[in-house]
């Protein structure tokens, strides 16, 4: 574990003066017992799901600001926000005020005129979310839901706790992360979600243009050879590939990017036998994962998008319980 | 300032004469005349205590960016020269650049002229090295020389292969040096060093791959045209092993660094602290001390501030989308006793 001063500053801007969760920007430096007691509130979520909605943020605002367009993630902290009873406002603004020359500080600015508990931030420069926790009032609490290629803390917890679901815990598993990981920020945020969680090994695999070496400096290894990396592992997570890619000169083609990295249930065979196979959605069937392994029994990623609703209402209600405890 | 005066008790610092030590100088007229013994006769209108500073000569600095804000439509910023003399720098070297092209003797003229009326910094311009900076003329060398312009160079504007060794070749005949920026543009699309550090902020890296191969071709292109090339801003470790290397062959080639390129790397970069945005990027640590070492060795002649005070509101912009840039030239002499 990389415990530098990047590390140290990260877990600064996030914990408060109290070493309570303030803002959830990345999960570097976030701490082992804050990821456990997310996964434990979620826990008791998922128990309950007989209750529809809980009356824990009745009064607080929660605005999601989307300056990049997205469904999924939207979506998901919608609902999650809203059966927690915060009153919920999206503001969509991939297209608007910050596209004609106003800067993200004044456009944070004039929103938080609205008398905001929290902004939940999708942007698409890396760093945006911790600028904005800059410069946010002191009792506003900001949430990543995706900045550039830097960080998607949520994701990545729903996934550990998804893999805790099905393996029992994290510690001591063998993981391989597979497909676009320079450009993913999801994969970034897994990879300290898992490393803070214990598991013994994380591969990195895919072509060299894709997965640079330095990543080995996070304390993962580094695979160009889907076999290699594949080898023993109990949890296969895909990324999506953007296609992009293959027009920006990056890679051939998607069809030689299937027959040298695309997951299949014959590649499969090198893993653990009970091995899972995850993906952060949306999937290009045949691209990085084959349509039938997809479909299979191995393949979790509806538990993904169910565990992510209520991963996101403990990590919402866990910062914004915070500032309950300032007041009182 | 009164025409005669004596510095006192200061500790002199003057490199050039060999001279370390506490002692009183004399001036009239602007000049030193004497140091220690007052000339006899000498009568002093004011006395300046100097004691417990330094006494130097006035600093000279290779590359500063002196231009003004937008709000000021002038050529030269007064704020930013008043900075460079609280640095202790008395002339500054200015680049061309947008705004400030500097391709044609008149342009020269008056960014001299305007410096010169505000009485606080000398300001010599480095000449354009092609008509509007575009890379597809050369500027008129020899008149710009005249007009005062004692080295050439086509700022960060990137110039083609076979424009660059025409220029080169043009600038020999003259004996004007020519300054060159050491990134091939096509390889130099990030806004940070790529390496660990870029990985985990997720943004991209610009690799130091980009500043070795134009530095392989401005050498090349040193050898083949016989100019006075000077390379500007190194900042890695590759770049001075081929400096080195053609130094150790005889090739009569110059480079600078900036300041913060001696002080700094990557790894200081936390919370996607704009202030750390500059061009080249903040190396490794191992080519910080590559760096270091080469200042040492005399294989880098020259450290220079690169002062580049950041316009408008960067600090409410995301890392990549802030202009780069670190304004050091107030602090350079203070951050070289660090090093």
């Amino acid at each position: 574990m990389t415990t530098d001063a990047l590390y140290q500053s990260h877990q600064q801007i996030q914990y408060d003066h109290r070493d309570e969760l303030h803002h959830l920007l990345t999960t570097e430096g976030l701490r082992r017992e804050t990821c456990e007691r997310i996964f434990a509130l979620t826990d008791s979520l998922t128990e309950t799901s007989a209750v529809r909605k809980l009356p824990v943020l009745r009064g607080k605002t929660i605005v999601l600001l989307f300056f990049e367009p997205s469904t999924r993630t939207r979506t998901t902290f919608e609902i999650a926000a809203n059966r927690l009873s915060a009153d919920v406002t999206v503001v969509n603004l991939a297209t608007s005020a910050t596209s004609k020359g106003e800067s993200l500080v004044d456009t944070i600015e004039t929103l938080q005129a609205m008398q905001a508990d929290m902004f939940v931030v999708r942007h698409a420069q890396s760093g945006a979310a911790h600028l904005i926790a800059r410069h946010v009032a002191p009792h506003v609490s900001v949430v990543n839901a995706g900045d550039g290629c830097h960080a998607h803390p949520t994701q990545a917890l729903l996934d550990g706790y998804t893999i805790r679901q099905h393996k029992g815990q994290v510690e001591g598993l063998r993981i391989a992360i597979v497909g676009d990981l320079l450009h993913s920020r999801v994969a970034r945020s897994q990879i300290h979600v898992l490393k803070t969680l214990g598991a013994a090994q994380i591969n990195l695999v895919g072509p060299k243009n894709l997965v640079p070496t330095e990543f080995e400096a996070l304390g993962t290894r580094v695979y160009h050879d889907l076999d290699d990396g594949l080898q023993g592992v109990d949890v296969i997570m895909g990324l999506r590939m953007q296609r992009e890619r293959m027009a920006g000169g990056v890679l051939p083609s998607d069809r030689e990017y299937f027959r040298y990295y695309g997951l299949t249930e014959e590649r499969l065979k090198v893993a653990a036998p009970d091995a899972i196979i995850m993906h952060p959605g949306p999937v290009n069937r045949g691209v990085e994962i084959d349509s039938a392994l997809l479909d299979s029994d191995r393949s979790v990623i509806l538990d993904q998008v169910t565990n992510g609703i209520a991963v996101r209402m403990s990590a919402i209600s866990l910062v914004l319980s915070r500032s309950w405890s300032v007041e009182t | 300032m009164a025409q005669r005066y004596v510095i006192s008790g200061g500790r002199l610092i003057d490199p050039a004469n060999g001279v370390d030590r506490v002692a009183d100088l004399a001036i009239s007229e602007g000049k030193v005349v004497a140091i220690d013994r007052l000339p006899r006769g000498f009568k002093t209108a004011s006395r300046i205590d100097a004691g417990g500073h330094w006494v130097l000569p006035g600093l000279v600095d290779l590359r500063a960016r002196v231009r003004p804000s937008q709000a000021e439509q002038t050529l030269v910023s007064v704020s930013e020269l008043q900075a460079a003399v609280a640095g202790g720098v008395t002339t500054v070297v200015a680049a061309p650049e947008d705004g400030v092209l500097m391709d044609s003797s008149a342009a020269a003229h008056r960014l001299q002229q305007l410096s010169n009326d505000m009485g606080l910094c000398r300001v010599i311009p480095q000449g354009a090295l092609t008509r509007q900076l575009a890379g597809t003329q050369l500027s008129e060398m020899a008149a710009l020389q005249r007009a005062g312009c004692e080295l050439m160079g086509n700022g960060r504007v990137p110039v083609g292969s076979q424009m660059m060794r025409n220029a080169l070749d043009y600038a020999a005949n003259f004996d004007l040096p020519v300054v060159v920026h050491c990134e091939v543009p096509g390889l130099a699309q990030g806004c940070i060093h790529e390496g660990a550090t870029s990985l985990r902020l997720g943004l991209t890296g610009i690799p130091t791959a980009a500043e070795e191969a134009a530095v392989g071709r401005d050498l090349a292109l040193a050898r083949l045209t016989g100019a006075q090339v000077h390379f500007a801003g190194l900042s890695s470790a590759d770049a001075v092993q081929l400096l080195s290397a053609a130094k150790k062959g005889g090739l009569p080639v110059t480079a600078d660094v900036a300041i913060h390129h001696l002080l700094l790397s990557d790894e200081d970069i936390t919370g996607f602290d704009a202030n750390y945005h500059c061009r080249p990027p903040l190396r490794a640590s191992s080519d910080r001390a590559a760096l270091c070492k080469a200042v040492r060795n005399s294989v880098i002649e020259v450290i220079c501030s690169d002062h580049s005070p950041k316009l408008g509101d960067s600090e409410l912009l995301p890392f990549a989308e802030t202009e780069p840039g670190i304004a050091s030239v107030e602090i350079l002499l203070l951050s070289l006793i660090h090093i």
